[in-house]
């Protein structure tokens, strides 16, 4: 169990990143992700371990989409001066603190986790798991639990959603 | 037909170069994020049950050795309940003199009784000494 959960856990992070655009709520969902796969599954045959691993992330970061919506909401309705966030922190780097080439990729993944986390949770799921997990499409159809055909449609969409949000970004 | 290839293969570009973005990404991870998945994986490990994860008063052991380990104590407590039978059927009196009582364990673990047993050499030879001058004197 411990191999196969530090083979996964840098690829799910990305993935639960790129879903949900904020470090300390990927980390919370890898965490209860394989605090669930241990205490429900650890029994199951090693083989298995993939897609349940994968079937629990997707359901625990639609329950922290869920929760950050609301959270969003409520951060709302409140007044503007109860916001405690530091200017200085929020304000981008220096642009030369790094090389060019390093800021521009930084730039083009930011620029793909935002249009990412535009897309309807179904394709945002198909497009992750097909691409950055490199399932193929059975692969996905079981960890989405439904047929190759829905599969495809969604992956279908997503990119072609993607590729209309980024255009500029992606040369 | 030929736009539709086109756009398969524009998709597929586009999806490659998304994999490579992702999976760089996964190999640049940060150490503290590292460490918290380190962290979150020790994490979920230690919900694993004594007997799932095979270990043993902190020994990993195999199930071989579980039953090697079980075999060999019933072994033991066998052969031992065994001899015990046959001092009693032999000599009744002697074998529940020579049982073996608490008081003894707690005889042999006392301090001063270790330094007894280093002694025990000149005791003997203290014990034949005097058995040697009774004879002669005697």
């Amino acid at each position: 169990m411990n191999t196969f959960l530090a083979e996964v856990e840098g690829r799910a992070f990305v993935i639960a990143r790129a879903a949900l655009r904020n470090e300390a709520d990927a980390l919370d969902v890898i965490q209860e992700t394989m605090l669930r796969l241990v205490r429900k599954y650890a029994d199951r045959a090693s083989d298995e371990w993939r897609p349940l691993f994968y079937r629990i992330l997707g359901n625990c970061i639609i329950d922290q989409q869920r929760k950050s919506n609301v959270r969003r909401r409520v951060m709302a309705v409140q007044p503007a001066g109860d916001s405690e966030t530091d200017p200085v922190e929020q304000a981008p780097g220096h642009p030369g603190a790094e090389p060019d080439r390093q800021a521009m990729a930084d730039e083009t993944l930011h620029s793909l986790h935002a249009a990412v986390q535009t897309l309807p949770a179904r394709q945002q799921q198909a497009f992750l798991l097909r691409v950055a997990e490199d399932m193929n499409v059975t692969q996905t159809a079981t960890v989405m639990e439904c047929s190759t055909g829905s599969v495809k449609t969604h992956y279908s969409r997503a990119v072609h959603t993607l590729r209309k949000i980024l255009g500029d970004h992606w040369s | 037909m030929n736009d539709d290839r086109q756009t398969q293969s524009d998709d597929e570009a586009f999806a490659q170069r998304a994999k490579e973005l992702l999976d760089a990404e996964g190999e640049n991870l940060s150490a503290p994020v590292r460490s918290k998945l380190n962290q979150a994986r020790q994490a979920a490990l230690d919900e694993l049950p004594a007997e799932k994860s095979g270990s043993f008063g902190g020994f990993n052991l195999g199930p071989v050795s579980v039953v090697m380990m079980i075999f060999s104590v019933s072994v033991m407590l066998w052969f031992f309940d065994l001899t015990l039978i046959e001092e009693t059927e032999q000599e009744p009196v002697a074998a529940a003199e020579e049982q073996v009582t608490p008081d003894d364990f707690d005889m042999l673990l006392s301090v001063a009784d270790l330094e007894l047993m280093n002694d025990l050499d000149f005791y003997t030879w203290l014990g034949e000494e005097l058995e040697s001058d009774e004879d002669t004197t005697g």
